[in-house]
């Protein structure tokens, strides 16, 4: 009598575990990201990005003295995948915030799920315009971006450009490639002339017949919009070329492989825009930098610290409102006044931050950071 | 128009043509031998450029030492296939071997995605930066050695053809298969050889163009799809006219990219393609193992 | 309140998609003996044609789905025009890449496709301007268009044409003798094959709401080489057990794509040098002299 009795009794239980929702005692973070696929090295950043913004919460008690944990599902930055890794952070792990993908493209598939499903979503990330124009005020109001979007980078970049005459693209031919083109070419001086635009796949190594284009035509200066790997071929094979005109809007100035072609002085003159830099230094940067370095020894890069900012401002808003209820952490966020590593964190009515952005140009071979402010 | 701009995109566009020719005539050799679309073609090429990478960076061996023993690896790899796929299915129908290589290369994209992850990595080279002027025009040095590579490799591989008793074995082989029987040829070792020097020669091209660019699991994919075009253009099974058709392709991308805009590059090698099949669906050069 | 996970529920409608994307793989290879990697082309152009008709012109989905069919077939016999006439290796290679060359074209014709940025926003499916709203519903209808695709299939493959393209695969000389054109067999297989898709897709982009040039990748067509000949290329309920094995237990195992990959390639070879009575059964042509199809 007692064995069949044990045996139902190690059913049920087992049949409730699997069923049961994930321990309630810890506030959730889920996100999706590039675990495995061409991006992974950046799902990687995200991961310990998240890893110390959870870590330094815990250290400070956690939050309404709940310990704080983040799930991280693999979506390859594929649409299809990430809307199933959001479905599972949302129906099996039950999560209290989530965040966006790194992708725009996934990014945008998810937001609708969170809608759905009353969840508060932080795009951390993701820089597509239209992701301000779907959230906020008349349309997904469970959505937050606390990062820029490339409307306002491209008005940053634009401005800079006010005094150039001649200028030529190379961009990625991806959403993120096309949309900020287009959004520079519209914000540049009047009288400006494009020369060309040339847009290449994000595995192309080869980029010796646009340079050779670019030899004889000359332009003042010449827009870059790629990813670090990409980019820093195109300014190997820039040097080869013997090119003078300085690389301007988002090339990978930043990178760490990119150093020893800067120091040949090869590329004074040239600068970048971007979100977040790690080697500027400022008290709060350094907090975020230091840990991270001696901890991975790399530098966060901008993924990172989307994450960790924006696990930081989901925090806050938990606090504030003093539970994990969706609508009132939702209503908390709306009132966001966050004081972030770059500057203060607050949300238009479209629910987007106008955090400092930092204007990076190559002096004497090194990088010179300034902060600036968002248009 | 400027002719200097000219000369220089004809200057690139026969250097990359010539990568493209030699990436293209192992899978064209194959072909015409072994009657077998190698579809691990494009992986031959990533696994040889990721031993190189290695042997440079991990083991520490000089590019010059460790080119050659990556290709003698990757001659060793092409008979292991040989032994794995094509002496097991030479009788059977070809969808199979197809598969079979399909599967092949997925396995090893994943096995290397696995093992080295998927972060670009990049292999250095003494001719690294080096570059000529000669009137106006440049010359990069692994440009240039890739261009010296394959033309050795083609005169190399048209002599062995031609001269050995092996090469014409393997010529033997690709006009009749069931003649070779009668005539004493044994088609298990013309199969093995074969299998070798399709991998050597893709592994010749691969460690001469590597350090150009970098490595990700997936750089196959780009490869076997320009070898497929150049293949198709050329002739299935035609060792010059895949070279020849690689130069077309190389030349005709650089003209394109450099006078339309680069998003037209990829454009170029399927319309070539398309254009060959509605028109001329046996190639330029038709189908045999011409030298 | 659903008693089922939305999260199992999206499995469901997942497996659905794929039931039909394998029933339209099995047309071409279980039934014809004919290996198109093809499939993505068809499944994406019936994502974009759905979408951009509903976005564009405000058409309810019961037409815009039979259109996005219409497409697909129609790009299966544009696609099976040029490339039947080729060798049989050629054929695969031409197959493979069209879904390259529609990629390129999805990229670049911004005008139509907005390119990278993809198509977002895609309403879901208005059947007679009612809504499926939420997963349950989804889960309801891509059941029953399972069962249509299944239905379709058995009524083509049993149909005089659907004889016609098994004799044509076992033994081509032999039905060239019995009066059959191979040739039309053939397009035919490629109609209905891409008919399939095509309806797979567009179920797909107003499921998902969102689609872009990424849906013409291969990587579907390695998944459904696995489903369909592990299945059992060939059979009607094959193909079905395969897409329902091979979309649950990745996620029941919550494999990382690159375990699930390699473990589907390793399927892969095992199968196809292992199985020899398989594959012969669906490329007998072997006696045939010559390349095949085209010479």
């Amino acid at each position: 009598m007692r064995k069949p009795a044990l045996l139902y009794a190690l059913a049920v239980t087992l049949a409730l575990g699997a069923t049961a929702p994930s321990l309630a005692a810890d506030i959730q973070i889920g996100f999706p990201g590039p675990i495995s696929g061409p991006a992974s090295f950046l799902g990687q950043q995200m991961k310990w990005g998240a890893e110390q913004a959870v870590e330094e919460l815990n250290q400070r008690g956690g939050v309404l003295g709940r310990k704080v944990s983040f799930i991280m599902q693999d979506s390859q930055c594929r649409p299809a995948d990430a809307v199933s890794a959001a479905q599972k952070l949302i129906s099996q792990d039950k999560v209290d915030v989530l965040l966006g993908d790194l992708c725009s493209g996934a990014t945008m598939a998810v937001m609708p799920l969170a809608e759905a499903a009353h969840k508060p979503m932080i795009v951390s990330i993701s820089t597509l315009p239209e992701i301000t124009d779907k959230a906020g005020v008349g349309g997904n109001k469970w959505v937050f971006r606390t990062v820029p979007d490339d409307r306002m980078l491209a008005s940053v970049i634009g401005t800079q450009l006010a005094q150039t005459k001649t200028i030529s693209f190379i961009a990625e031919d991806t959403d993120y490639g096309r949309s900020a083109v287009k959004l520079v070419k519209a914000r540049l001086g009047a009288g400006a002339k494009v020369v060309s635009e040339d847009y290449v796949k994000n595995t192309e190594t080869d980029f010796l017949p646009v340079l050779t284009r670019l030899r004889s035509t000359k332009p003042q200066a010449l827009a870059i919009f790629m990813l670090d790997q990409q980019g820093f071929n195109l300014m190997k094979q820039y040097t080869q070329f013997g090119l003078k005109m300085p690389l301007v809007a988002r090339p990978p100035l930043l990178a760490p492989l990119a150093k020893s072609l800067l120091a040949t002085g090869k590329f004074d003159g040239s600068w970048t825009v971007y979100p977040y830099f790690d080697q500027y230094s400022s008290p709060a940067n350094d907090a975020f930098v230091k840990p991270f370095v001696a901890q991975h020894k790399q530098g966060p890069h901008y993924v990172a610290y989307g994450v960790y900012e924006s696990i930081m401002v989901a925090a806050d808003a938990i606090r504030r409102a003093g539970s994990t209820d969706p609508d009132a952490v939702r209503e908390a966020l709306r009132k966001t006044d966050y004081k972030g590593i770059l500057g203060p964190i607050a949300f238009d009515d479209h629910n987007q931050s106008h955090n400092n952005l930092m204007f990076v140009k190559v002096e004497h071979g090194k990088l010179a950071v300034k902060l600036i402010p968002s248009q | 128009m400027d002719v200097s701009m000219l000369l220089q995109f004809l200057a690139n566009g026969v250097s990359v043509g010539l990568g493209y020719g030699l990436a293209a005539v192992g899978l064209a050799l194959v072909f015409g031998i072994l009657e077998q679309v190698n579809f691990a073609h494009g992986e031959i090429y990533m696994v040889g450029a990721f031993t190189l990478w290695f042997l440079g960076q991990s083991a520490g061996v000089p590019y010059w030492l460790g080119y050659p023993v990556m290709v003698v690896a990757m001659a060793a790899f092409g008979l292991l296939l040989a032994e794995v796929v094509f002496l097991p299915t030479l009788h059977r129908p070809f969808e199979t071997v197809i598969l079979a290589t399909l599967a092949v290369s997925i396995i090893l994209q994943n096995l290397v995605r696995l093992v080295f992850g998927a972060t670009p990595l990049h292999i250095d080279s003494p001719l690294d930066g080096m570059t000529l002027e000669l009137g106006g025009v440049l010359f990069f040095g692994q440009r240039i050695f890739v261009s010296v590579v394959a033309i050795v490799a083609l005169a190399g591989l048209v002599a062995f053809l031609r001269r050995t008793e092996t090469g014409r074995a393997m010529r033997a082989m690709a006009q009749n298969k069931d003649a070779c029987l009668m005539v004493g040829i044994d088609i298990r070792r013309v199969t093995r050889i074969t299998a070798a020097a399709g991998a050597a020669l893709c592994a010749l091209a691969a460690g001469a163009m590597a350090p150009m660019f970098d490595l990700y699991p997936n750089m196959g994919t780009d490869v076997v799809f320009k070898s497929f075009a150049v293949v198709i253009i050329g002739g299935m099974g035609n060792i010059s006219g895949a070279m020849l058709a690689g130069l077309l392709l190389g030349v005709a991308e650089s003209f394109a990219s450099g006078m339309l805009g680069a998003t037209y590059r990829d454009g170029v090698g399927f319309t070539l393609m398309i254009i060959m099949l509605l028109l001329r669906p046996q190639g330029i050069f038709g189908k045999s193992v011409r030298v | 309140m659903s008693a089922i996970s939305p999260y199992f529920l999206h499995i469901g409608v997942m497996t659905g998609i794929f039931v039909l994307l394998a029933q339209s793989l099995n047309v071409m290879l279980g039934y014809s003996g004919l290996l198109s990697l093809a499939t993505p082309a068809f499944f994406g152009m019936g994502a974009y044609a759905s979408a951009l008709l509903t976005l564009r012109l405000g058409w309810d989905s019961s037409l815009t789905l039979i259109c996005a069919s219409a497409v697909g077939a129609l790009s299966g016999l544009a696609l099976g025009v040029p490339s039947l006439r080729l060798s049989r290796h050629s054929f695969v290679i031409v197959t493979l890449s069209a879904t390259l060359l529609l990629q390129l074209v999805a990229s670049n014709w911004i005008g139509l496709t907005r390119g990278a940025l993809g198509i977002a926003d895609i309403p879901t499916v208005h059947l007679f301007g009612m809504p499926l709203a939420g997963k349950s519903a989804w889960l309801a209808f891509m059941a029953a268009l399972s069962v249509v695709g299944v239905a379709a299939t058995w009524l083509i493959v049993s149909s005089r044409l659907g004889r016609a393209m098994i004799a044509v695969r076992d033994n081509e000389p032999l039905a060239i003798a019995a009066g059959i054109d191979p040739l039309k067999i053939r397009l035919f297989a490629f109609a209905c094959s891409g008919a399939l898709a095509g309806l797979a897709g567009a179920c797909y982009a107003h499921y998902l709401s969102f689609i872009d040039p990424g849906i013409f990748g291969f990587s579907i067509s390695e998944s459904l080489l696995v489903m369909v000949i592990l299945g059992g290329a060939g059979t009607l309920w094959g193909p079905v057990a395969g897409a329902v094995i091979f979309t649950i237990l990745p996620e029941a195992l919550s494999m990382a794509p690159e375990v699930k990959s390699l473990l589907y390639g390793v399927l892969l070879l095992l199968i196809v040098l292992f199985m020899p009575q398989g594959m012969a059964r669906w490329f007998g042509r072997q006696v045939a002299a010559g390349a095949g199809t085209g010479k």
